[in-house]
């Protein structure tokens, strides 16, 4: 059977680099080991917060389908970090896990060129270099180019105590031999390890000694297609560990399987278990932990906070010892969970594989943890192997351009020894990588490619438009002073002696949109581009200060690097640089920069380099 | 890669000079001119023997071969030690350009020395400023950079500033989590602490360039109160004219000389007074233009004379400059007014010489340097003095400054945020390095985490 594209594995990074894929017109096999487990949240029932929050709103804005369908499964919705600058905003939202799953098989059914299926991929068919299909199930399937996109579930193993449980997550088949495969076609594996805590049963929690923790009154969706959420809210409840619980765990210690020396893969320092908590910060007397919803449908919790692979029985005790969970009912044990992934920097930007044309990696199998991390990378290898398969120049997007740039380009630039996480702070620009405006910076790239439908690029237009207008409005609009005195008088703010303009009084800190509205100088313009309007009118000196910046270091990442460069023979590099760039080809200047081995010198080297090349062939020709 | 060959010692009369090559070519050209021993046999060694061309001996020398890559510039070297004085070493430099070798532009042995990795940016840069450092104490400060005092003193800034933006990541990326948030307080103290550490070290610059560069100090007042004769005598020889005739000195002149490794260009004026003469007008509008350029100003007066409007004005213009103002001529009689010169200018900065007498001379030089460089400055200090580093430390100063309007302000972490990564980014500058782990130093100091 022949494909154009075909996907392993139907996580998050899997349905997004299939759907993309089969929208842009590509016949698309998207295979997995269960189609019970589709886009399986295996861990937080939530989906967004700091850092991953932007990047499900770039899935969206490129055309992706996390956004969509998290906006349709929301229990509770929160903006975070609303005290702080717009530019770190944050959604999150709690999801119902069984619809989330449920609802995304649906779409993929629906979805024309795509065949969904369910077979274990054991094999890939490469031949000169070039990837050309997979054995699944004893069945030859063929296609230029393959995703992988295979999670946790390579030869993994999860441990609860001292048992070992030869299995992926949730008591799901793993896969051994297209890890054995990989090997042989050359691929360095390694090991990583994360873990999830334990559910148990909502009927026994004393609610009343948790503090109820709500969502927004008015949630914001993440898609860009939606004006609005129409949900039941459930709440979750916050909780803390004490001495007793750390008592507890502190005995027991030597029964968890992150200590007994079980596990030989390398966790998350920002993913710590209990047991690690109370062992590197042992003065703290109280963890914090949250309950969420599993789902809307069942009366599983989710604890949060307390990931462990403490025995089970440990587990239940040390609960049991936290105030309102005195009755505790375990309904499945937390674990640790360890599985086979690559090391990231064999990748291209396009996350092709440097060694095996046509071939893939998105998602966790590239050492990146979190569903957003993993629907960003599929979404981007599903993009890049269409626009391949058309002859066409990847799209890659910059630091400065996006979340998934910074994601994609510290993974296969700078590699990762734990398991990588999106933070804001990896963000260098993040000023102008905000949440609200993901749909102006990425859209029309989405639509380039063909995977921006009319209807989500016609929104974008409508948008940009009318936050153009607005702006031009405010600048034009003088208010009177017989009309704006009386309200700063009212608010007991000094009084002005001439008529301002809309635009200046917005730009004050004491005002904002509202009060222009109140003073009858509002707009009919919709709530989030007010918002946009806001920020970047109240922003602007910030914002345009960071352009400069974004403007140096475009300055290195605009020199393209020659891919006939050949790195040994340039004398003056130190050995180590030349290796690592020989080895990594990275596209341009910028990113030579951010390989770890790479000086300020040798970047000198490559510059003065350059400019001898091109003045050489200036002369030739 | 090519050869380059330059002339690595002073030009000036001196006993011996350095011809020095470096490149794929150095042994290949040294062997063609030089005879007496095998340079490649026993390299680090000095050999004797003598340069020549073809069958002429150009010059009686020692000269030694460096094998690559553990030298200065990591390529293959020769240094030829010639007899000193212009003609042989241009004639052996000569001869090597002959043979192949390129004229090194300046500073190009260390620019490969770095380049081939040898230094980092920092040392780099002291090293050029090594070779153009004019003076002992320029030297020795030139030497302190190479141990990378400013690397350190830096680095501790940037350890500073990399804990604020943890405990800001911590805020940011875990809002939710139970650690305690960086206040306001803590935030501005962090960044008065950076932004004092920045001003000294800019402070130290200001120092550092006059060393370098030297400090102008005119010599004013009106005529014939000794002004050519201070020149004379601080610079140790008679250079301007001086007589009894008011207006003798009518163009400005300019003497450099050192004090304790300070170098002083001393720029005599003429008197200042107003003139009919068109050709003492043009000197005397040129010696008004030369103290508003002068770092200092000696101001002097005669014992002899009392103070006119004249100079009533001019000390007042003295406020807010670096100056002293010296009374001359204290053996003659005295009829100038003190307590009316106490009013005008401040008392510590007043001294009294007999010029002619050759008295009060070290009190002059010592109040010049307490004023300028000060007591304080011991060669352990680091002096930044090099126009890339003040450049990026006066922006690392203003994004600081940036970050301390904010922090009153009350504004938003992440904006802050900007003005803090600012300064960390161009400290980092100045060191050539720049790959914050800011999340790793988080993850270190709290306990978040799902």
């Amino acid at each position: 059977m022949k494909y154009d594209i075909i996907v392993v594995g139907a996580g998050h990074a899997g349905v997004e680099a299939a759907l993309a894929g089969a929208r842009m017109g590509r016949k698309v096999l998207l295979l997995t080991m269960n189609l019970d487990s589709i886009s399986l949240l295996a861990c937080n029932p939530s989906i967004g917060g700091t850092g991953k929050g932007h990047l499900v709103r770039e899935v969206d804005a490129l055309g992706g389908e996390m956004g969509l369908l998290a906006d349709r499964v929301t229990l509770q919705s929160k903006m975070l970090n609303t005290a702080k600058g717009p530019a770190v905003h944050s959604l999150r939202i709690q999801a119902d896990k069984y619809r989330y799953h449920e609802e995304m098989k649906k779409v993929l059914e629906n979805t024309k060129n795509l065949d969904l299926r369910q077979a274990e991929v054991t094999e890939l068919i490469v031949e000169d270099g070039k990837v050309k299909g997979v054995v699944a199930s004893a069945m030859d399937f063929y296609a230029p180019a393959v995703i992988l996109a295979t999670g946790t579930y390579l030869r993994s193993l999860c441990f609860i105590g001292d048992l070992v449980l030869d299995s992926g997550p949730s008591g799901l088949y793993n896969s051994k031999k297209l890890s054995d495969n990989l090997e042989e076609l050359g691929f360095k594996l390694r090991r990583f390890k994360t873990g999830t805590p334990a559910r148990i049963h909502a009927a026994y929690v004393d609610y009343d000694k948790l503090l109820i923790q709500n969502g927004d009154e008015k949630p914001i969706p993440f898609s860009f297609m939606n004006d609005s959420l129409d949900f039941e809210e459930m709440p979750c409840y916050l909780g803390y560990s004490n001495t007793t619980t750390h008592d507890i765990i502190q005995e027991n210690i030597h029964l968890s399987a992150m200590y007994s020396g079980n596990i030989e893969g390398t966790g998350a320092r920002y993913c710590p278990s209990i047991e690690d908590k109370i062992t590197r910060f042992a003065g703290k007397e109280r963890h914090q932990l949250f309950l969420e919803p599993e789902g809307a449908s069942t009366s599983e919790l989710y604890v949060q906070g307390m990931s462990s692979s403490l025995p089970e029985r440990v587990q239940e005790e040390f609960l049991k010892s936290i105030e309102g969970f005195e009755n505790v009912k375990i309904m499945r044990p937390g674990y640790a969970i360890e599985y086979d992934c690559i090391d990231p920097t064999i990748l291209k930007l396009s996350l092709e594989s440097r060694d095996i044309e046509g071939l893939y990696f998105a998602g966790q199998i590239n050492g990146s943890s979190g569903y957003e991390e993993a629907a960003a990378q599929g979404l981007m290898a599903g993009i890049n192997a269409h626009l391949k398969l058309d002859g066409r120049e990847p799209l890659i997007l910059r630091r400065d351009q996006a979340y998934i740039g910074v994601l994609i380009d510290d993974l296969v630039t700078k590699g990762t020894n734990e398991p990588f996480r999106m933070m804001t702070s990896r963000a260098e620009y993040r000023l102008v990588l905000r949440q609200d405006n993901a749909d102006m910076r990425l859209s029309d790239l989405g639509y380039e490619v063909g995977l921006v439908s009319e209807e989500r690029f016609s929104r974008k237009e409508a948008r940009r438009r009318a936050f153009e207008e607005e702006l031009v409005r405010l600048e034009k609009t003088s208010l009177p002073l017989d009309t704006i005195n009386p309200y700063l008088e009212k608010k007991d703010l000094a009084v002005l002696s001439s008529s301002p303009k809309l635009i200046s009084l917005l730009r004050r800190s004491d005002m904002s949109y509202e009060d222009l509205e109140n003073l009858g100088f509002g707009s009919e313009i919709s709530e989030d581009v007010k918002k946009m309007v806001e920020i970047e009118v109240k922003y602007k000196g910030y914002i345009e200060k960071q352009m400069r910046q974004v403007d140096q270091f475009r300055n290195l990442e605009d020199k393209r690097l020659p891919e006939d460069l050949n790195y040994l023979e340039i004398d003056n590099l130190r050995i180590e640089a030349r290796q690592k760039l020989q080895t990594m080809r990275p596209d341009n200047l910028g990113q030579a920069s951010r390989i770890s081995g790479v000086s300020p010198a040798d970047i000198t080297v490559l510059l003065i380099y350059l400019e001898k090349r091109r003045r050489s062939e200036e002369t030739r020709s | 890669m090519s050869t380059i060959c330059a002339i690595s010692t002073s030009l000036a009369e001196a006993a011996i000079g350095i011809v020095r090559l470096s490149g794929p070519d150095s042994l290949k050209i040294a062997k063609k001119i030089f005879r007496g021993a095998d340079l490649e046999e026993k390299p680090r060694y000095l050999h004797y023997g003598h340069i020549y061309r073809n069958e002429d001996m150009v010059d009686e020398v020692l000269a030694v071969y460096f094998k690559g890559p553990k030298t200065y510039t990591k390529e293959d070297m020769v240094e030829i030690n010639c007899h000193g004085g212009a003609m042989a070493l241009r004639r052996v430099l000569a001869l090597c350009m002959e043979e192949g070798a390129r004229l090194a532009e300046a500073g190009e042995f260390t620019q490969r020395a770095f380049l081939n990795g040898r230094l980092d940016l920092t040392q780099a840069e002291a090293v050029m400023q090594l070779i153009q450092s004019k003076t002992e104490l320029s030297y020795d400060v030139a030497l302190t950079h190479l141990g990378g005092d400013i690397s350190r003193k830096v680095a501790q800034i940037r350890e500073l500033l990399l804990g604020l933006l943890a405990s800001i990541s911590l805020s940011i990326d875990y809002p939710e989590e139970d650690e305690e948030e960086i206040s306001y307080e803590r935030l501005r103290a962090g960044m008065e602490e950076v932004r004092d550490e920045l001003l000294r070290l800019l402070e130290n610059s200001k120092k550092g360039k006059l060393l370098e560069e030297g400090l102008r100090t005119v010599i004013s007042g009106r005529p014939n109160v000794g002004k050519s004769t201070l020149l004379n005598t601080l610079s140790g020889h008679s250079r301007a004219i001086v007589t009894d005739i008011a207006g003798t000195t009518r163009d400005t002149i300019e003497e450099k000389i050192q004090i304790s490794g300070l170098p002083l260009i001393l720029i005599d004026t003429a008197g200042l007074r107003d003139t009919e003469d068109p050709v003492e007008y043009l000197g005397v509008e040129r010696s008004h233009q030369a103290m508003e350029a002068a770092d200092f100003i000696l101001y002097v007066l005669s014992a002899e004379e009392a103070l006119i409007e004249e100079d009533i004005e001019r000390l007042r213009l003295l406020k807010n400059r670096e100056y002293l103002v010296i009374i001359n001529k204290m053996d003659k009689e005295i009829s100038l007014d003190l307590d009316l010169v106490y009013s005008l200018v401040s008392r510590e900065n007043v001294l009294f010489t007999s010029l002619v007498k050759e008295e009060g001379i070290r009190e002059i030089e010592e109040a010049i340097l307490d004023r300028t460089i000060g007591k304080e400055l011991s060669l352990g200090e680091p002096l930044i003095q090099n126009q890339r580093q003040i450049g990026l430390l006066n922006e690392a100063l203003s994004w600081a400054e940036d970050a301390l309007r904010d922090i009153d302000e009350g504004q938003a972490y992440d904006y802050i945020d900007v003005n803090i990564r600012g300064v960390f980014d161009s400290l980092g500058l100045v060191l050539g390095e720049n790959n914050p782990d800011i999340m790793g130093e988080v993850f270190s100091r709290f306990c978040v985490g799902k």
